[in-house]
């Protein structure tokens, strides 16, 4: 399951693609304030991001990846975790 | 090669041939209007040629010479032998590009840096300076790139190698790109060497329960350090929704943000330029146009040529969306308009209908909703007219046509894995060409669908009409005056859903007299009017079509309804004690419960709450209650619009697919393990503020495996029977979707607590639950 | 159904070669009969022998430009009320109303996107226009 979703939070893992859209729509519609950890993510659907972005979701766990590190975490706002590796 | 492109080598190697022929014969004779007149067509023409193609470089520079010779037969500027010198090197130059591009299908590396030599060249004879050189280069689109924040320009800095362009990227995916299988920011990741990436919302962000997550909503400008040609490869599928150019590095920092104050160049660097980019915005657009046409001036021979032809655009528009029924009014202004001998009449009209389709709701253009259809029976032909007879169809052809609707959706799902396989196996334009098939085919299965359903389709006003009568007999018969209001009666749902609200509906209202409004005195004694209100009101809303009956009558006591319940043991008293007044009024769906102290003559013959119930829900809908004691009761049924399509969620358990009718879903929740609570084997959670019980798919189908150890929480689904919430332990939550359901057949028809089956998108296929049969 | 069986007939008249392909093949690919014609004499005889259903036509030509093809067609019975779309290399608003008053019912700027291109055909012939759904259903 590529997106767990728990309270508050949705913790993204592997290939998230835009089957996910809906069911993350969702879940940050039911979830004010929610925020995400991508700390496991390795590829995010554009549907995805924006459903974030517009959701005005936070981030939790920064992504080890490098594209989403550099390119979308600083887009997602909030106290910003570096995962301890 | 594409055929097209082959002419186009063909065609450009022709011009620049008469280009370079005409140019000798300026050069020989400068007073000779034919000559600069040819070398100015030459251009010209291959100007438009080239503009097909993404070859701004090329385009730009032709333009170029074109605006010189303009000046040359303008008498502004003289052909000094210089000024030929330049032109040749310009034909020279295509000429060369011509070759390149025969042999290897793009513009070669530096042609951008070739071509701004060229036209710089050309502008100084033009006596324009050259101050403006790399700012031509850099149209609107890109002047982003000349702004850019201190992280972005440090980004830069570190990533640039002297003497490299960089390549600038534009790139708004269409609206609909999710659906042929397109993920932006992939695309994105794959640009090589990136130095600046904005990921930018296209407009302000709506609302979470508006926004559409499946239409994309961002678009990206990118900086590259890789040259150009390479960047293109990434985006080679959407060159439609990409600009890409190259960008002299000296060009970046100083001149981008001294703004061109010189002649404002002309926006020539974009290729394919979306003239008119989203046809849905062509037909308020083209209205528009008529109307313009219509005000300008001429002979009144003139002005009445330009009437017919307009109204015949006009009403080819209207054919078009499907709307020929319309066609009678427009003639109507047209006969006034040339009775006056005045096109007034005609505009007014024509900018009326520009008005409506762009007031339109979200889609404009999509036939079903634009054509306010005048409720006739067997719906919309396009040929329709006012007066027109009904066209009896055999429900079960239709059936059958809905049926092969069906298969092509399914059929059609093949397509896009298709052109992802082609993307990856070739380099040539076949992917994009079955994109482009696909998205046709698409739409006009849509289409299609909806025309199909449409045809079912009944306004309201179908069930509601009989209820005058009985009110007002039962009224009568029972002493109570009563004031019935309906509305909504034009709301259209399906033949086959009105079928299903018909007994129900003459229940509940039967009920509402009976039992909820008070005799006259009673009222009056509660300071009420005597004449008590019924309303029936009917509209749709996102799930369906919605059936709302409320009175002002005296309300259900939710005690009497406990009490009543107990006394018939359908409930256990200290459970009938735990409920709250909203939960106990679903008790009266409970078979058995009569909430009236004596079996009245009117109500009491054996149709009960509970058949209400289910009924409602075996079309795939609810029924929602809601009562105040001494104020009335509101009674709501949902129900799908159609039976033919069921909009499910779709789950997974054990690795398989299961829907449920999205009428009966209330939440999607993860729970946390500690907070289910388990009572021998008996599971329960709290939601909302209410203990539900849990049930798990996979036992309740007899699937192997569990939910799977090691993890915190459940997805549960919590579905809603007849008001009561259950919820289910499923493995994972998928998408929505629309499926034409097929009931179970052969081996699966003696499998209990499936509703019929139905074939997802990408071929599997789908089990559709039937909850109360399972539970 | 408005969806006819007899193909929408058009007239290109354009004296690019590619330009003329590029129509073409546009159109044919969505179903509709294209002729073409190199310049505005021939688009004439063309019209007049045999109606189109709809006139796409460039300005700059030799051998009459579009402008007067269209004013001298537009005095045609026959061929009065006949849509016409004209295509320019040129955006600016003075060019567009001078495509108008010489008879055009549509304008558009080269060059044209494949959708744009269909889209207004359909409309301006009357052919059932169908819009790739876009709605949010997966």
């Amino acid at each position: 399951m590529p997106i767990r979703y728990e309270q508050g939070r949705a913790v993204f893992d592997a290939a998230c693609t835009v089957e996910e859209a809906v069911p993350l729509t969702e879940w940050l519609e039911a979830t004010p304030g929610s925020a995400v950890d991508l700390s496991r993510c390795t590829a995010l659907h554009t549907a995805l991001l924006q459903a974030l972005l517009a959701a005005n979701a936070t981030l939790a766990v920064e992504p080890e990846d490098a594209f989403l590190r550099r390119w979308v975490a600083p887009l997602l706002g909030g106290a910003m975790v570096g995962r301890q590796t | 090669m594409n055929p097209l492109f082959e002419q186009f080598i063909i065609e450009s190697r022709e011009l620049l041939e008469a280009a370079g022929s005409a140019l000798l014969r300026l050069e020989r004779e400068p007073a000779e209007p034919g000559a600069v007149n040819d070398l100015f067509r030459a251009l010209h023409t291959l100007k438009g040629a080239t503009g097909l193609f993404d070859m701004p470089a090329f385009t730009r520079l032709v333009h170029a010479g074109e605006d010189a010779l303009m000046a040359v037969r303008n008498g502004r500027l003289a052909l000094t032998p210089d000024l030929a010198d330049v032109l040749f090197r310009l034909l020279d130059q295509c000429a060369h590009w011509v070759d390149r591009l025969e042999a290897e299908e793009v513009m070669p590396e530096g042609a951008d840096a070739d071509s701004r030599r060229l036209e710089e060249a050309l502008r100084t004879h033009l006596g324009e300076g050259g101050a403006s050189g790399e700012a031509t280069a850099l149209d609107e689109t890109f002047a982003w790139a000349g702004q850019l924040t201190g992280a972005e320009r440090q980004a830069l800095a570190a990533g640039l190698r002297p003497g490299v362009a960089l390549t600038a990227v534009a790139y708004d995916p269409a609206p609909d790109c999710f659906f042929t299988g397109d993920d932006p920011l992939d695309f994105c990741r794959r640009i090589p060497d990136l130095l600046v990436l904005r990921i930018e919302p296209v407009g302000p962000w709506p609302d979470l329960a508006s926004f559409d997550p499946y239409a994309c909503a961002l678009r990206f400008r990118a900086l590259s350090a890789a040259p150009k040609s390479t960047v293109e490869a990434v985006f080679r599928t959407v060159p439609d929704q990409v600009r890409i150019a190259s960008l002299p590095q000296e060009a970046l920092p100083a001149s981008l943000r001294a703004k061109p104050a010189s002649p404002a160049p002309r926006a020539q660097g974009q290729t394919m330029a979306p003239a008119s980019a989203d046809p849905a915005a062509l037909v308020p657009a083209i209205l528009r146009e008529q109307v313009r046409i219509l005000s300008l001036g001429g002979s009144a021979d003139e002005i009445a040529t330009r009437r017919a032809s307009v109204a015949r655009v006009a009403g080819n528009i209207l054919a078009a969306l499907g709307r020929a029924g319309e066609h009678a009014a427009l003639e109507a202004a047209l006969a006034e308009s040339e009775a006056a001998g005045d096109s007034g009449p005609l505009a007014r009209h024509i900018a009326g209908l520009a008005e409506g389709v762009s007031a339109g709701a979200s889609a404009p253009l999509r036939p079903a909703e634009a054509g306010p259809d005048g409720g006739a029976e067997a719906g919309t032909g396009s040929e329709g007219r006012a007066g027109r007879r009904a066209l009896r169809v055999d429900p079960e052809r239709m059936d059958r046509m809905m049926a092969l609707v069906g298969e092509m959706v399914v059929a059609k799902s093949r397509l896009p894995h298709l052109a992802r396989l082609a993307g990856e196996t070739r380099g040539d334009g076949l992917a994009q060409g079955i994109r482009e098939a696909y998205a046709r085919i698409d739409g006009i299965t849509g289409e299609l669908q909806d025309a199909v359903l449409r045809l079912r389709m009944l306004p309201v006003s179908r069930v509601f009409d009989p209820l005058p009568r009985l009110v007002r007999e039962l009224s009568r018969r029972l002493g109570k005056p009563v004031d019935l209001t309906l509305s909504g009666g034009e709301t259209e749902a399906d033949k086959d859903i009105l079928d299903v609200l018909n007994e129900p509906l003459l229940h509940l209202v039967r009920n509402s007299l009976d039992h909820g409004i008070e005799p006259p005195e009673r009222r009056q004694a509660a300071g009420k009017p005597e004449t008590g209100t019924i309303r029936l009101a009917a509209f749709q809303d996102r799930d369906g079509v919605v059936i709302e009956i409320a009175d002002d009558g005296a309300g259900i006591d939710a005690d009497a309804v406990r009490r009543k319940a107990v006394d018939q043991r359908l409930i256990e008293p200290d459970r009938a004690a735990g409920l709250s007044d909203e939960q106990a009024l679903q008790l009266i769906f409970l078979p058995g419960l009569s909430t009236s102290a004596q079996v009245s003559e009117l109500s009491g013959r054996g149709v009960g709450m509970d058949a209400v119930r289910a009924s409602v829900e075996q079309a795939g809908g609810r029924v929602e209650i809601a009562s105040t004691p001494g104020q009335g009761t509101s009674i709501r049924l949902v129900l799908p619009l159609t039976m033919m399509i069921t909009r499910v969620l779709v789950v997974e358990t054990a690795g398989e697919p299961f829907g449920f009718p999205v009428t009966q879903v209330r939440a999607m929740r993860r729970v946390p393990l500690e907070e289910i609570r388990s009572l021998k084997h008996a599971e329960s959670f709290v939601h909302e503020d209410s203990v539900l019980p849990l049930y798990r798919l996979r036992r309740l189908l007899n699937l192997p495996g569990d939910e799977g150890a090691g993890h915190r929480a459940e997805s549960v689904l919590v579905a809603e029977l007849g008001g009561q919430r259950v919820g289910l332990v499923v493995d994972g939550f998928r998408e929505r979707t629309d499926v034409v359901l097929k009931p179970l057949t052969g081996v699966l028809s003696r499998l209990r607590g499936f509703a019929g089956t139905a074939v997802l998108g990408d071929g599997r296929l789908l089990l559709v639950v039937n909850l109360r049969e399972l539970l | 159904m408005s969806e006819t069986l007899v193909p929408v007939r058009v007239l290109v008249v354009d004296d690019a070669v590619t330009v003329r392909a590029y129509t073409r093949q546009v159109l044919t690919a969505d179903g509709f009969a294209v002729e073409e014609a190199v310049n505005g004499i021939e688009g004439l005889e063309r019209a007049l022998a045999h109606p189109p259903d709809l006139l796409i036509v460039d300005i700059n030509m030799v051998k009459m430009d579009g402008y007067t093809m269209l004013r001298v067609l537009r005095q045609e019975p026959s061929l009065r009320n006949v849509p016409a779309m004209m295509i320019s290399t040129e955006a600016k608003d003075s060019d567009r109303e001078q495509a108008l008053l010489a008879g055009a019912n549509w304008y558009f700027v080269k060059p044209v996107r494949p959708d744009a291109l269909t889209a207004a055909a359909r409309l301006l012939t009357g052919r059932l226009l169908v819009v790739p759904a876009s709605g949010g259903d997966a």
